[in-house]
């Protein structure tokens, strides 16, 4: 009943996480779903660098940190040291301008 | 729906076990790294399971002989008092998180002292279960004697810390509908260092305050030097923020520092974590996701709704999992205009019957 409820418009995460068993939770998180369909590998190897894949790699013996925590991605940090970047988040904050308060 | 739930693989381990607890499930999990070089169950793993062994009553936990097959049948929590030496390869939290999610449902209040890694780079930290994971216990209405006493700081590699953690049970939890994600007013952070200069945790600050000064005046760090048996055996400093926005969302990040890192590196890097959590936006924060869930679920049933950034890779499956258990999928609206995600839920009414309606 609860597939009534289905976004139509988007991509859907709801389906995605719970009709394809098949996918990897990194892979929906890091929107990387495509991908099997396509089944171009250079194209993967592209991916894997653009959204920075922590695991490609689909062996079991993968092993994924229990942690709810995320591992920080250190690398893409470096985006924060961009004023352009550093002012998209200004409204946010209380001190921030209003009249965007779509939140 | 079947009362034995398998898996295969070590993976996401503590979530089924727990999950099974809480809805009364056997579950059967089977090839835990039976390629691997070291197959079977990892020490902190077997040591995990005798934590549950010790909190639950009843429970019967067979593990095959070469451990890479377990069938976990559990009993009711029990909670009580209960010491545990969490050990030294994976930090306090990864024991602390799951006995969160048991505690409000046990027979007896959790008084649960468990000695390891207070901070480290992997789970986090008992600053952010203290200021972040249990306030929001409080809005599913369980608040009486929640608290996090963190009595002995004990960094990687060899820990010696200590925590104290207790909590009272609850009958039943209060629906949430948390949508206003507000903006933030504050920003609060605990700076810590053990065994180190102690000029150290002002570093941390300092280089912090740097990346955040910009946008809000309102930060204070509070600085915490431990000193003598309670620093525990291993130097270490790590820092850990807080932003709470005006309708109480709070989202944190922290950094641990790992060997060779200054403190200005850890401050900055901790400062920049927390601007991307407050880039993905949302009320609940990447870490305590799983926790909000899992109580929306439990919920009475009534409809439960909470705004979230991304899901992590981590919430995913536990979205998965949760619904082997308890049979409920979350509805899932992505936001465009706002990039978040609507969650909503009905809850499936768990009644805690060990405590009695006063």
């Amino acid at each position: 009943a609860t597939s009534l409820f289905h976004n139509h418009r988007r991509v859907n995460l709801m389906s995605l996480i719970y009709n394809k068993p098949e996918l990897s939770p990194e892979d929906i998180a890091s929107g990387n779903y495509n991908e099997k369909e396509e089944s171009d590998e250079s194209e993967n190897e592209e991916e894997e660098e653009f959204f920075k894949l922590k695991y490609e790699n689909n062996d079991k013996a993968v092993e994924i940190i229990d942690s709810s925590r995320q591992q920080p991605d250190v690398d893409n940090l470096e985006v924060w040291e961009d004023e352009d970047t550093l002012d998209s988040i200004r409204n946010r904050f209380i001190t921030g301008e209003t009249g965007e308060d779509g939140d | 729906m079947s009362k034995l739930v398998r898996y295969e693989g070590h993976n996401y381990l503590r979530q089924r076990l727990i999950l099974a607890t809480l809805s009364g499930k056997t579950v059967r999990i089977d090839k835990i790294r039976s390629n691997d070089e070291n197959p079977g169950l990892k020490e902190y793993e077997a040591s995990f399971l005798k934590l549950l062994e010790k909190v639950t009553n009843g429970s019967t936990i067979e593990i095959s002989y070469t451990g890479t097959s377990i069938v976990y049948r559990p009993g009711g929590i029990q909670g009580g008092r209960v010491e545990h030496d969490c050990g030294t390869d994976r930090s306090i939290a990864y024991f602390l998180e799951p006995m969160i999610a048991l505690a409000p449902f046990s027979k007896l209040p959790f008084v649960l002292t468990l000695q390891g890694i207070t901070t480290d780079h992997i789970d986090i930290s008992m600053d952010s279960v203290r200021t972040v994971l249990l306030p929001q216990l409080k809005r599913f209405g369980i608040e009486e004697n929640v608290e996090l006493k963190i009595s002995k700081r004990g960094a990687p590699p060899l820990g010696g810390g200590e925590v104290m953690f207790t909590c009272n049970c609850v009958r039943q939890l209060k629906p949430v509908q948390f949508t206003e994600e507000g903006r933030i007013k504050r920003i609060r952070g605990i700076a810590y260092c053990t065994r180190v200069s102690p000029q150290t945790a002002n570093r941390l600050v300092e280089s912090a305050r740097s990346v955040l000064n910009r946008y809000i005046p309102d930060i204070y760090i509070y600085t915490d030097v431990y000193k003598g048996a309670e620093s525990g055996k291993s130097p270490g400093f790590a820092l850990s923020l807080v932003a709470e926005t005006t309708k109480g969302a709070l989202l944190s990040a922290e950094k641990a520092a790992e060997p060779g890192q200054t403190p200005e590196d850890v401050g900055v890097v901790a400062a920049r974590l927390l601007l991307n959590e407050i880039q993905k936006g949302g009320c609940i924060d990447t870490a305590s996701q799983w926790l909000n869930l899992l109580l929306m679920v439990l919920s009475p049933e009534d409809v439960g709704k909470v705004r979230v950034g991304q899901l992590s890779p981590f919430t995913i499956q536990f979205l998965r999992d949760l619904k082997d258990f308890f049979g409920v999928s979350f509805k899932i609206q992505p936001e465009e205009s706002s990039n978040t995600i609507l969650m909503t839920c009905v809850g499936i009414g768990y009644v805690n019957h060990n405590k009695k309606t006063t």
